[in-house]
């Protein structure tokens, strides 16, 4: 399972470029027209929103992460959970332009 | 002759190498190189909260040589800003330290999981990548 870090919880929503702080997740299950919108568990709080939110897609058995950035302590957290991370490059401004190279 | 510089450890490769200030008129002709690493000591220090031997220890270089990388970097983000100059980030003498792949055809830039070469781009399943280079 895949997930994208986003702003809002649509389908135009741009994409959010930190990790820890976006406000919603977009779980991108086994195709593109099965996707949910789940909100962020750790962005209610100031200090470590990046190592919730990385518990919370474990738990949810993610394999791959797609976002602009990550911090040091959430990458070292990828690795050690062995969750693949995915830069996305600056062109792609929203949820639906990247869906459409997802493939 | 003087010693080669060291290369630096950079965490992960970054996706934007152009920062223009909205007032400049000609962004193109005063633009400022801003290195990597410099980018990086700044992130560590200012955006992670980390201290300078922390910082040190995690780009592989000693205390003092970290010091003077992010004294550095506060001198050209302070000219960026005060004279609204772009900063152009160049990836010249650094590492990775995990190896990281770019796909030639959505641009994305990922890792790999397991310790072997992936088939495919995980983003559009193209063929067409190139492995970032990692010493580690």
């Amino acid at each position: 399972m895949k997930v994208v870090t986003v702003k809002e919880d649509n389908l135009n929503s741009p994409i959010e470029d930190c990790f820890g702080k976006t406000k919603f997740f977009c779980f991108i299950k086994d195709d593109i027209n099965n996707i949910e919108f789940v909100s962020n568990p750790g962005n209610d709080f100031l200090k470590n929103s990046g190592k919730k939110a990385v518990t919370f897609l474990h738990s949810r058995g993610v394999t791959s992460v797609m976002s602009g950035n990550y911090g040091m302590t959430v990458k070292k957290m990828f690795d050690k959970h062995k969750i693949q991370t995915i830069i996305i490059p600056a062109k792609y401004k929203n949820l639906t332009q990247l869906l459409k190279i997802l493939k | 002759m003087a010693r080669p510089v060291k290369q630096r450890k950079i965490l992960a490769p970054h996706s934007d190498i152009w920062f223009f200030p909205a007032g400049n008129r000609n962004p193109d002709a005063d633009s400022l190189l801003f290195l990597a690493e410099e980018f990086e000591a700044v992130k560590l220090i200012d955006y992670e909260g980390l201290n300078h031997s922390k910082a040190a220890k995690l780009m592989k270089v000693s205390r003092p040589t970290f010091t003077r990388i992010y004294k550095r970097a506060r001198i050209k983000l302070s000219t960026s800003l005060v004279e609204k100059r772009t900063l152009k980030l160049s990836g010249e003498n650094i590492y990775y330290g995990d190896n990281w792949h770019k796909c030639q055809n959505c641009e994305c830039i990922y890792n790999v999981v397991k310790k072997s070469n992936p088939e495919f781009c995980p983003l559009c399943k193209s063929t067409n990548f190139i492995n970032i280079l990692n010493i580690d």
